[in-house]
């Protein structure tokens, strides 16, 4: 695969292209911000439920696909199944219910579970099948002109539009470089249910889908964002997403339906949210300095990164080197 | 090993059609098992309640 190019501006360490991770790494606190994004390390052994998420992801990208293909239910199991199987061969897990066969197991239930699905992949304006969009929307301003980054003349600066029409970008779009900030992602689907349209994404957990489960994404940076995007990208009024979880445990599966609901009002006050806070990221990559937001330490399941902080500085570059491995994230590199 | 398992250790590459099929089969019977497993046990009758009443000895012949 082709190295993506760097999501750093050049000989700086002000980011210009975000994703929802980078983003709520960045929210929770600057300092893991900066161990994640900046210096590129993540805790050793770290990949199990990374690399779980991701196949179970793509093995049900290509179920979905089969199905807009208009391959029956057979067929598009297999298509899944196969995927699951070719992606996890040689993948060795210790952990006790994230593993290859319960991947497959969960591929299979799913889609058992769902054969009849009321919600029906939307079909967009060029009569495509909207399934595996991945989308890279420019927002209104960037680097400001004290950081020495020139902003791109005749932008329209009075902010993104959310009205059908507006002028943002597919990926397939070339999108100007370093001008200004842009948000990227991936979306599952777009599906319509209930007399509405939603964004879909699909999440695993180990723990019981508890009720109440889905309150968790309201407000959410991730769920936002894709909202946000399918509003100004595909000029379709969403009312929020779709989310189906799934409990991966030893010896079963089990499956959960929620909704984290968006009006336009909570969109654009994402947005102006999103544009202080590049701004504070922006100031702190100009400093070089991050902050810990000593409030986040035990939140968010711990910080990865607490027993660094909670550390010496004469002593932290030591654990860092024993503990945690370089593995950089890059919001550019296809998944 | 079950076939279940010796499929899986194998290089899906060398696998036929029929093996994908037997792997969902299988999978498809382990949730309907799972599925039927919780249905009896909501059908299962509710234990019944200890009273509190002192056992008369008489009544199990042993006086």
């Amino acid at each position: 695969m082709e190295p993506a190019a760097s999501p750093f501006l050049p000989d700086s360490k002000i980011q210009w292209i975000w994703d929802s991770t980078s983003l709520g790494w960045f929210k929770e606190c600057p300092k893991k911000y900066e161990y994640y994004m900046i210096r590129g390390l993540v805790p050793k052994g770290d990949s199990v439920h990374l690399k779980f998420g991701i196949l179970y992801h793509s093995s049900l990208e290509a179920y979905d696909k089969a199905r807009a293909e208009g391959k029956d239910h057979e067929e598009a199991t297999r298509a899944a199944v196969w995927k699951a199987l070719i992606d996890s061969y040689g993948w060795v897990s210790d952990h006790p219910a994230k593993n290859r066969e319960n991947l497959i197991r969960s591929v299979i239930w799913y889609v058992e579970q769902f054969q009849d699905d009321p919600a029906q992949t939307v079909i967009l304006a060029d009569g495509k099948p909207a399934v595996e969009l991945t989308f890279k929307m420019e927002l209104d301003f960037g680097p400001s002109k004290s950081s020495g980054f020139k902003v791109a003349e005749g932008v329209d600066t009075k902010g993104i539009s959310l009205k059908p029409g507006a002028v943002n970008y597919s990926v397939s779009t070339p999108v100007p470089t370093y001008s200004n900030y842009v948000l990227s992602g991936h979306i599952d689907r777009l599906v319509n249910f209930m007399g509405g349209v939603y964004v879909t994404d699909r999440k695993t957990s180990g723990s019981t889908l508890y009720q109440g489960y889905f309150d968790q994404y309201t407000p959410h940076n991730q769920m936002s964002l894709y909202s946000v995007a399918a509003k100004v990208i595909w000029s379709t009024p969403v009312k929020g997403v779709l989310i189906d979880a799934v409990q991966i445990a030893v010896g079963f599966s089990r499956f959960s339906r929620g909704f984290a609901y968006r009006t336009d009002a909570m969109l654009e006050e994402w947005l102006e949210d999103t544009k202080h806070i590049l701004r504070y990221a922006e100031h702190c990559a100009t400093d070089n300095y991050w902050p810990r937001n000593d409030t986040a330490c035990h939140k968010f399941g711990g910080c990865p990164f607490r027993k660094i902080c909670s550390r010496d500085d004469s002593v932290r570059e030591v654990f860092l080197a024993s503990d945690y491995e370089h593995r950089p994230w890059n919001p550019l590199q296809v998944r | 090993m079950s076939d279940l398992a010796e499929l899986f250790s194998r290089d899906p590459m060398t696998y036929q059609t029929q093996d994908i099929d037997t792997i969902i089969a299988r999978l498809r019977e382990a949730r309907a098992n799972f599925n039927l497993a919780g249905k009896t046990e909501k059908l299962k009758p509710a234990a019944k309640k200890a009273t509190g009443e002192k056992v008369d000895l008489s009544d199990l012949g042993l006086e």
